[in-house]
Order: structure tokens, then sequence, then C-alpha cells
């Protein structure tokens, strides 16, 4: 598969600060790429360089196998952009500012107006085409952000944080809006500092902190390169320090954290077919300890960028 | 291209504070002055003023004060009178207001006005204190920079007050109160600078969002700025002659009979209040609220000094620093308009035009020089 956006080597200074620090990623045609990391990592400068809105010192970036500049017209007119902050026009409605943005990739008015009308349907905001963006909702605000920056049907697509301060409801439709770009042929670069969505929607995943990739892979293949494993969460739970110390030697226990009534125990991702939290009930039993509920969660992409860094992607 | 004209067109008629500044404003202010001076302002159906002056203690005795008054208004009649006679001449209302005159440190008069409330009477006798003041102060440039130039400036000065009291608006005396709608339309002409907010908001992406979102569009920048200069000059071009026609047709206020030439003045009051506003948006970074709060100051503070509010300052800024009024584009909006409406040759219009025209080319200039960067070092 080929690269559609390549990244070498690029560094980014703001002063004395090294916001990215020769960073190199490749995005291949087709696929949901998404970059992860807590705020101020570098997720934005990245896209920003990647546009050719900020200089960089150095570095090189090549999108669809051409340089990119300020002034790469035949670049551009393929790239459908969503930035973190709202950029649309007060003045104009729904319908007017889909078209504006759209008018500024698509001459041909007839197709404009399909595609216009495709958008508007797209992020389900036909009721409100004739509505000016202060009178909509946070969430609907959003997506006319993203039709803004989606309506001409950009081969490359380029996400940064589109889902910040939305509703639940409102993000479940950008999320699966999103998957249904990709499967109509659009390769996504989508940044987030929500692990969980980007676990959801990404085929692919590279981790940034302080302008530094950490890790790449899928989800799968991230969540491989921990010693972490399943994690249980034992809840009012009566337990004694002695009664903890003989549990941090059941097998394949990794970790053992108590904080109030809560037992969080980390297991080691070595396959013991799915025993652990018999394993843990057994010993619940056997000590005669009160328990409420228990749950089991798989690894997260926070246990990733936890165990790498030493701290939480929201820290 | 159009398509850039045509949004921007809705884009700008439809905010309600580009609306509301550069055309509704001057408006409310221009029927304010209208009701504060009186209904029969710039109807040139003038009254006759009685006006007493008084010479103070030890005053190197001049007609050249009273000259004046009496050849710049037929209807303002000056009775020479002691202190005590003038005040009670004043309480008995027997005359409108008292001219104190006394010499100055540096060999000007120093003429104070002294009058009993206020009203149109008030406005008139400030008005031609203030217009003495400006003759006073050129007279005194000239002197101290080059006196050969004297006669030929005393000869114009006396050309100017007998074309205002003979020539304009139609044959009648120029109300001096029309001074202040001049310095409004000079106002409202600088209040174009909110367009040239907009269109540097557009386009510099590290200010912006929107600039940010077109930047990454494949539009030529320069398409964007042309099309935006273009709807917002047509824009507030149509409100500057709004304006003229709402002082003219709705208050009844003659501002003089060449058109053209208010026309001439009313583009070139748009040019340069948009490009005014461009080129101070252009430097640095800061929102859009801090840079409007920046733009309205400086309008206020360049319209106050020609003559909105008080119109002594701009003879007090001729005395002091001429060049300031040479500059000052709200001056020389102003001047403009008081030149088409007296003055018959138009020769200092000339003047205004090229100066007002070099203002704009180097305020336009400066601003494309800093928002050439296409690639920011931050954002």
């Amino acid at each position: 598969m080929k690269n559609i956006v390549e990244i070498d080597n690029l560094v980014k200074r703001y002063g004395d600060l090294i916001a990215l620090d020769h960073l190199k990623l490749n995005i291949r045609e087709g696929e949901i790429f998404g970059l992860l990391g807590p705020n101020g990592s570098g997720k934005t400068t990245t896209i920003n360089c990647i546009l050719s809105l900020l200089k960089y010192d150095k570095g090189n970036i090549t999108i669809f196998g051409k340089d990119m500049s300020p002034d790469s017209t035949d670049i551009k007119k393929d790239i459908g952009v969503v930035f973190q902050n709202v950029a649309v026009f007060d003045a104009l409605t729904v319908k007017e500012n889909i078209d504006y943005f759209c008018g500024l990739y698509i001459k041909d008015k007839t197709k404009r107006k399909q595609y216009v009308e495709e958008a508007i349907d797209f992020v389900e905001l036909n009721e409100y085409r004739k509505m000016r963006p202060k009178q909509l909702s946070g969430g609907l605000l959003r997506r006319l952000n993203i039709a803004c920056g989606i309506a001409h049907k950009p081969k490359l697509i380029i996400l940064d944080e589109p889902t910040v301060a939305v509703d639940p409801q409102s993000r479940n439709k950008i999320l699966e809006g999103i998957k249904t770009l990709n499967k109509n042929g659009a390769t996504i670069i989508y940044t987030s500092h929500y692990m969980e969505e980007v676990e959801l929607i990404c085929s692919r995943i590279a981790i940034i902190d302080r302008g530094v990739k950490i890790a790449e892979g899928t989800n799968e293949e991230l969540k491989n390169l921990i010693k972490t494993g399943e994690k249980i969460t034992v809840e009012n739970v009566n337990v004694t320090a002695e009664q903890i110390n003989k549990l941090k030697k059941v097998a394949y226990v990794y970790e053992v954290d108590l904080t109030a009534d809560i037992l969080k125990v980390s297991f080691s991702k070595a396959d013991n077919n799915g025993a652990n939290i018999i394993n843990l009930i057994n010993f619940l039993q056997e000590n005669t300890i009160i328990y409420g509920n228990i749950y089991s969660v798989a690894p997260t992409l926070n246990d990733v960028f936890l165990e790498i860094t030493g701290k939480e992607i929201r820290d | 291209m159009k398509h850039l004209l045509k949004y921007n067109f809705l884009k700008t008629i439809r905010d309600k504070e580009l609306v509301f500044w550069p055309l509704f404003f001057p408006i409310v202010l221009c029927t304010l002055f209208y009701f504060a001076f009186g209904s029969s302002i710039g109807q040139n159906s003038k009254v006759d003023i009685d006006v007493a002056v008084v010479y103070e203690d030890n005053t190197v005795l001049s007609e050249g004060f009273e000259d004046f008054l009496e050849r710049i208004d037929e209807n303002i009649h000056s009775k020479h009178m002691s202190e005590e006679e003038a005040r009670e001449a004043l309480l008995n209302e027997k005359v409108s207001g008292i001219y104190h005159v006394g010499d100055s440190n540096n060999g000007l008069l120093n003429v104070k006005l002294q009058v009993l409330g206020n009203g149109y009477t008030k406005t008139v006798l400030k008005g031609y204190l203030d217009g003495y003041k400006n003759y006073e102060g050129m007279i005194y440039q000239v002197m101290k920079t080059d006196p050969s130039k004297l006669p030929e400036l005393i000869k114009d000065l006396d050309k100017q007050i007998e074309v205002i009291n003979s020539k304009s608006l139609g044959g009648k005396p120029l109300d001096p109160t029309i001074q202040y709608f001049y310095a409004l339309i000079a106002f409202a002409s600088l209040s174009g600078a909110y367009f040239g907010t907009e269109i540097i908001f557009g386009i510099q992406a590290n200010i912006s969002d929107i600039a940010k979102r077109n930047s990454v569009t494949p539009i030529n920048r320069m398409k964007f700025l042309v099309s935006s200069l273009l709807v917002s000059v047509a824009i507030h071009f149509i409100n500057i002659l709004i304006l003229l026609s709402y002082i003219t047709f709705v208050l009844k206020i003659n501002l003089g009979s060449s058109i053209g030439y208010m026309i001439l003045f009313a583009l070139m009051g748009s040019f340069v209040g948009i490009s005014g506003g461009m080129f101070v948006v252009s430097f640095g970074k800061g929102s859009i609220n801090v840079k409007s709060a920046i733009l309205t100051i400086g309008n206020l503070l360049l319209s106050f000094m020609a003559g909105l509010m008080v119109d002594g300052v701009k003879a007090f800024i001729e005395i002091n620093y001429p060049i300031i009024n040479r500059l000052n584009p709200a001056t020389l909006i102003t001047d403009a308009f008081y030149s088409i409406a007296t003055y018959g040759s138009f020769e200092k219009l000339k003047v205004y035009l090229v100066t007002l025209t070099l203002e704009v080319l180097f305020f336009l200039m400066i601003s494309f020089f800093n928002i050439r960067r296409k690639e920011y070092d931050s954002l």
C-alpha cells in the first residue's frame, strides 16, 4: 500500500522548546491514522507543518508523492481539513457556509450543488440548513465544521481533535461519519487525546509525547508492547495489608492497588486461558474476603502510554 | 472570483457590527448634531447676532479680529465695549456673547468667548472664533517658517473669507456648525477601518481560524485579498453616500453643489478608512476585539483632532503641530468637504486628493508587506 503522507525527520522548535523532535510518520492510502498524545504533545503542530502553515526547522514532508509547500495548490485541492477550533462564518447560514468552503475547491456549479447537499445529508444538518451557526448547539456546530472541511470530497482528510467539547450523541455520529468517509475511499489523519476514540476508529496509531513518537502500530501491536494485561477491579472490598501481600503472590498478578475500598489487580499479559478472574475470586473466597461488584477490563492505549512514559495521557 | 465576491458581500452586509459602526452610528450622531444645533442649521436662513468685543488691559488694539468677524458673516454685528458694559449687555440679552481679546506670549491674540447658555448662537460664535484661530495659526506658521509667503497666504485667506461670505452654498453664507458634519463624514469614512479588520482576519492565518481554513485551500491569497477589498470598498462607499444623502435630503443640510467632488472624496474616504484599518490590524498578533478597540480609539482620536467634538482642537494643532493637520486623514476629509462647499477653484482639493491617495498607497503597501507570509513561526 502506497504512502499518502511521508514525514521524515521533522524538527520544529519554538525558541528553546523542541515541539517536534525528528518525527517520522508514514500515512498509508486508505487508512485511518490516529495521532494520539496528551495536550501539548505536538499533534496540532504536526498537522500545521503538514499543511505548510508552520515553518519547520528541519525535515521533509511529501503528500501524494510531492513536496508540500504553501503554494502547492495541486496538493491542497485534494486535502480536506477540520481544525480543532470551529471556523465558520456567523453571518452565513449552514448551507451557505458549506457552499462557500466547497466553492473554494469545486468550480463546477452543478457538481458543487450536489456535493453541498451530500455534505448536509452526511452530517445530518438538513433541518438546520437555513440556520446561522450561532443558533446551533455545540455538537451541531462541530458537525457543520466537519461538513465545511469535507464537502469537496478530498482524498486526504485531516481532522484535528474534532470531538472536543462535543456531547456523546454528536461524538458517536462524528466517529461513525469518519468511518464512512474512510469506507468511501478517503485516507484520514485523526488527532485526539481521547484514546477510546482512537482505539475505536483508527487502523494504525502513532503515540507522541513532547514531540517524540514513542510508539506506532495497530491497536493490538501497541498493546503487545507492554507487560500489563487484564485489569480486574473489585468494589466494596474489605481486605487487610497481609491479604494484599498474599494476593501479590498469586500467579500472573503484576500489580495490586487498593484505594479506599476499591481493589485494582493488574495481571501480566501471559496467556493463562482467561483464568485470572476465576483465580482472583477463588483467592477472595479462600481468604473469606467480603466483596461487591467485580469486573475485568482489557489493557487500553492509556496503559501503553502509562507504561512507556510513566504518566497518563490526560496528565 | 465571482464566488468569493458573492460570499464576501453576503457576510459583510449581514454583519451587524459592520453595518452599525460605519453607517448607522454616524447617522445617529448626525441626527443628534442636528437637534443639538437647532433645525435651522445649514439652511442658510441665518439670524442676526450681536456680540460684544472687550479688549483686556494693555492689549495692543487690533482690528484684525473684529474685521475678521465682519467680513466672515454679515449677520454678525460686533460692538466694542468695556468689560462692565459687555457683561450688562449680555445679562440683558442685548448681545449674545462677549469676545475677550488679549495678547498671548507668542504675539498671537488670545481670544476667549463668553456666552450664556447653549444652542445655535453659541455654536456659531464658537465656530467663528475657531475659524479665526485657524487663520491666525496659519499666518503664524508662515511667519515662522517662510515670511516671504505671507502676502500670498493673506491673499488666499482673504479670498476664502470672501468666498465663505458670498459664494458658498449657492450664494448664502456658510454656517460654521456645518464643520461638525464634515468632521462626522470624516469619522464615518475612517470607520471603514472595521472592514479592513475583517479583510486581514480572513487572510492572516496566525490571527484567525477562518484565515487558517482559507489558507489550506487551493485559492491564492491575493484573490481573497482583492475580492474582500473590492466588496468592502463598494459597501463602505455606499455607506458614505447614504450618509451624505441623509444629511442633504433628510436633514436638509446643504453640503454644497459639487456632487462629483463629493462622490470622489466619499470614495477616497472609503479607501483611506479601509486601508488604514488593514494597516493597523496587519501588525502583530492579537484578538479581533483588541484590534477593533485600537481602531475605535484611533478613529475617535483622529476625528477629535479634525474637530468632531471640539472644533478649537484643529486650530490649536494648526498653530502648534501643523504637520498633523497636513497628514491626519480625518482633517483632510473634513477640509476637503469644507473646500467643496466654499471654494470656487477647488485648487486645494488636489492637495487633499494627492495626500489621501499617497496615504492609501502607503497603508496598502505596508499591509501587503505585513501579511506577505504564507508560513508562520507559530500559530
